[in-house]
């Protein structure tokens, strides 16, 4: 009997042609907008913990973050577990500089707490550099990078260098000592870049720095936000020590920028995407199933005089029923597998099929369940 | 002869859409194997209803109708169509996807009968009812008339059911072509022992059969 069905459909191919198409594009239709949906709702998680919001300290215009000679207090404030940032913040770089007379000429002693502070370490920037000392960027010792050019004539010895920290207090004049001292640095590196810098660890800096005029300062200042939804949380911790940026501002106080106006504009309209998809999915989902449901209803009425005379000939219900389901479940049963396992999305598809079945089933049940007199007599 | 099929006391109406009609209000009969009978009777007069009453597709809703001396209310229906009694219709009723050979092998397979024997009873009887072998693959809607009721006259014989049921066989059939299916009916009848029972408006064809009975509002009237 099965050869009977296969043959009836090769024998009306524009008819299950059309079937198989109409069947795979509602089913294409349900698996896209999931799909969709999933990948909008997906881009949506991976920005929000994949995007590094960072927050900036500048001056109080916000036109400078270097060489701010912010004192102390800042830094602590920065670093204090309880009342300051350090819990919510995360990568925090920072720069302080000293004044650098050398072989190499008049430059400055970099201080930094990682590659990515400095842009002429930093690889993804273009920049680059080598050292011996593995944990160079952890390290309190006084070794230094030198640039590239002067690396060979310098290498496993020292260089000879008068620091001097220009570090004063807000308008306050100089404080400590401020004539400079020799210090010899040990060369275990090198970093991309010409001109007569050395780099140095953040630690370091601080370090000779102490020994200067013994202060601790700071020069530069950033940091990512550990968690991206508490940006005006650490907005508002920070507001205790550092102002908003004002361009017409005059005040020597800090700014902190918190940059995530980027992020936000990507998360508005990620979730826009998601709600808009979230919208129109169920009115989607429901033509197409509805789509789907009728398919199959009319598919099988308009073969119930087929059906009515195979009950005249001596085929029961049940057998009625199996028969007409697999052949007409056959193709968008096909369909929806093959749909399905492309777009990634066996549920949709799987519940397209259903709705399928479920209209060819209730067609079914006439010329299953009536006489079939009856329903000869109302095809004539 | 021996009855095989049994009318007693048969009554049977049905709900329309504005009311209740009575088709059957009274049969009382009996049909025996090897005879032809025609049921004759003027439209709406409940022949066809009757018809469909001993094929097994409708119930009686008064008395009983045996077949073998067993009730078609207790016996399963659907296998008495499939072995026992096998229906004709006007307009033929054949599968238009398949062709005439599969149109004649669909009541065989159904029966579970072996391919190659279905496909030599088969080629008998459509020979029989002088379908010829070019035919076999041709689809219904491409032969004429005659030749569809012969091949469902084909389809009924290959089946080797032994009550043949005509509802007016003829009916869309010329002359000739009648003539050729009537010999054909009461040729089973009286050469291949079936019981032959057809409606007919044809009193011609009604005249050449064993015994007519007649439907007269609903109530069965018999002439032998």
């Amino acid at each position: 009997m099965m050869t009977m069905i296969f043959k009836r459909m090769l024998r009306r191919p524009g008819l299950s042609l059309a079937g198989l198409i109409l069947a795979a594009a509602l089913c294409f239709v349900l698996c896209f907008l999931v799909r969709y949906r999933d990948a909008q709702a997906a881009q949506l998680e991976e920005t929000r913990k994949t995007y590094v919001v960072r927050g900036v300290v500048t001056d109080a215009r916000g036109t400078k973050s270097n060489n701010l000679c912010l004192n102390r207090m800042f830094l602590d404030f920065v670093q204090d577990e309880e009342k300051g940032l350090w819990p919510y913040i995360t990568d925090v770089r920072m720069i302080k500089n000293l004044e650098c007379e050398s072989d190499l000429g008049t430059g400055l002693a970099v201080g930094v707490t990682s590659p990515e502070t400095d842009r002429r370490l930093d690889a993804s920037l273009v920049g680059g550099y080598y050292t011996d000392k593995a944990d160079f960027f952890e390290s309190k010792d006084f070794c230094c990078l030198v640039p590239e050019y002067a690396y060979e004539q310098y290498r496993g010895g020292q260089i000879a260098c008068r620091l001097t920290n220009s570090y004063t207090s807000a308008g306050l004049g100089s404080v400590g000592d401020n004539n400079g001292a020799e210090f010899k640095l040990d060369v275990v590196g090198w970093y991309k870049g010409d001109g007569a810098d050395v780099i140095l660890s953040f630690p370091a800096v601080q370090r000779l720095g102490g020994r200067l005029t013994n202060t601790v300062s700071v020069d530069a200042i950033s940091f990512a936000l550990k968690d991206n939804t508490q940006a005006d949380l650490v907005r508002e911790i920070a507001a205790k020590e550092f102002i908003r940026p004002d361009p017409s501002s005059l005040s020597f106080r800090p700014a902190l920028t918190i940059q995530d106006r980027q992020y936000r504009a990507a998360l508005t309209e990620l979730e826009q995407n998601v709600r808009r998809t979230e919208r129109l999915l169920p009115l989607s989902a429901f033509l197409s199933l509805a789509a789907g449901f009728f398919m199959g209803f009319l598919s099988v009425r308009g073969e119930t005089r087929t059906y009515a005379l195979m009950r005249t000939l001596g085929v029961g219900a049940g057998r009625l029923t199996a028969m007409v389901l697999a052949e007409q479940l056959l193709l968008p049963a096909l369909c929806a597998a093959a749909v399905g396992l492309i777009m990634g999305r066996p549920l949709p598809a799987l519940i397209y099929f259903a709705c399928h079945a479920a209209g060819c089933f209730l067609a079914v049940l006439r010329p299953a369940l009536a006489a079939p007199t009856k329903l000869l007599r109302a095809q004539e | 002869m021996e009855s095989v099929l049994t009318v007693e006391n048969v009554s049977f109406s049905y709900r329309s859409k504005y009311q209740t009609v009575n088709a059957v209000k009274q049969a009382d009969c009996s049909f025996e194997r090897g005879r032809a009978y025609a049921i004759v009777g003027k439209s709406g007069s409940g022949k066809t209803t009757l018809l469909s009453l001993l094929a097994g597709l409708e119930l009686p809703g008064g008395g009983r109708i045996l077949f073998d001396g067993r009730s078609t209310k207790e016996m399963d229906r659907d296998a008495y169509r499939r072995d026992n009694a096998a229906v004709i219709y006007q307009n033929y009723n054949l599968f238009p996807l398949l062709t005439v050979m599969e149109n004649v092998l669909y009541s065989m397979k159904l029966k579970g009968i072996p391919n190659k024997e279905a496909r030599e009873r088969a080629e008998k009887e459509l020979a029989a009812v002088g379908i010829t072998p070019d035919q076999f693959k041709r689809f219904p809607p491409q032969l004429s008339g005659g030749e569809q009721q012969r091949v469902a006259i084909a389809r009924a014989l290959a089946a080797g059911n032994e009550i043949i049921l005509a509802d007016e066989p003829t009916g869309n059939l010329d002359e000739g072509n009648s003539a050729q299916v009537v010999d054909i009916l009461l040729r089973l009848a009286h050469d291949e022992n079936r019981c032959v029972i057809i409606i007919t408006h044809d009193a011609e064809i009604a005249a050449r059969m064993d015994r007519v009975y007649t439907m007269r509002d609903g109530i069965l009237e018999g002439t032998d």
